[in-house]
């Protein structure tokens, strides 16, 4: 029993060092690879707590291999925008500019009173309403009212246009280079840039040691 | 940049001691498999003396090899020494050589389970 009693302490302090190790997303909203990486942590840490013939090892290298294996990968989406949609996916417009993407909602399997039902949780009672609902990484919807003027597109994220979003204003990589040309910047300084409905444009330029990660 | 690196490096740490427990943990059972195979068990004396002294060296080893071997296995192999030396103090040679026979098979099989190989993936 003793035994037992000091393994979970060990366990308990090994996993909420890894949790901390692999950031604050672990605890709020879990991106898919986070939520594969939290669901193996708890099932394998558990094990060697139950039955002291299992080595502590076989809990905690395992960890270990999680929490760098994850951290990796989370590096890597940072590096590649095509290792990111595979992992993660993109956001995907649910209704756009006041129209429901039907196909969308087919695609993702979400039914009409899901969406319904997940805009009158966001305090919005009629669909008329909603200019754009998005269904985000982690599942979560994002809805904006067509009164809200403050919804923009990220056109250039981390040095990298963003095609897609491109493509939904009716823009293209050439109406983007006559931007950054207007507003005296290049594609490699651009830490963030987005544009609005009236086409206003934000910029936020990259920090000096920035190295993009 | 700077917890990639060390992830990185963390991780080809780790797997390089894996890789390493893993041919030591083969290595000592195939030892260990030899030594039980060479035992002279012709009378209860020299069985005891011989088996009481390998089971000696064994629990030295042990308590490194136990960091990453299931308990049990290594109960199993624990009583399989006993054993021997019980039928050896007891005078019964013939037990103390079937024993001796599951000894090197389990010393093997553990072996077999620790490498790297399709047996111990599925």
């Amino acid at each position: 029993m003793a035994a037992i009693f000091i393994r979970t302490f060990i366990i308990y302090v090994f996993l909420s060092v890894c949790m901390k190790l692999m950031g604050k997303r672990q605890i709020g909203e879990l991106e898919m690879s986070e939520l594969v990486a939290t669901l193996l942590m708890s099932e394998i840490a558990a094990i060697p707590v139950a039955d002291p013939d299992i080595p502590l090892m076989n809990a905690i290298i395992p960890g270990l291999f999680i929490v760098c294996l994850e951290i990796i990968i989370s590096a890597m989406k940072n590096k590649s925008e095509k290792m990111k949609r595979f992992i993660e996916g993109d956001p995907i417009f649910l209704i756009y500019n006041g129209e429901i993407r039907q196909k969308a909602l087919m695609d993702n399997r979400i039914s009409i009173n899901e969406l319904l039902s997940e805009i009158r949780m966001k305090g919005i009672g009629n669909i008329r309403r909603v200019s754009y609902a998005i269904l985000e990484q982690n599942g979560q919807i994002s809805v904006f009212e067509r009164d809200n003027k403050d919804f923009s597109q990220p056109i250039v994220i981390d040095s990298r246009p963003n095609a897609e979003a491109l493509s939904l204003i009716g823009r293209d990589t050439q109406w983007l280079d006559e931007r950054l040309k207007i507003y005296g910047t290049e594609l490699n300084d651009i830490f963030l840039m987005t544009v609005d409905e009236n086409d206003d444009i934000y910029i936020i330029r990259k920090e000096e040691n920035n190295e993009g990660i | 940049m700077r917890a990639f690196k060390i992830a990185a490096i963390t991780l080809a740490i780790l797997s390089g001691a894996i890789i390493a427990n893993s041919f030591y943990i083969q290595h000592i059972c195939s030892e260990y498999a030899k030594r039980v195979d060479s035992l002279r068990l012709d009378t209860p004396e020299r069985a005891v003396e011989e088996v009481e002294a390998l089971f000696g060296e064994f629990k030295k080893t042990e308590r490194i090899v136990s960091i990453s071997v299931n308990h049990d296995d290594l109960t199993n192999i624990e009583d399989c020494f006993s054993e021997m030396i019980g039928a050896a103090k007891a005078g019964d040679l013939e037990s103390a050589v079937t024993t001796k026979s599951r000894l090197k098979n389990s010393l093997l099989h553990l072996g077999r389970l620790s490498g790297i190989n399709l047996d111990s993936i599925i």
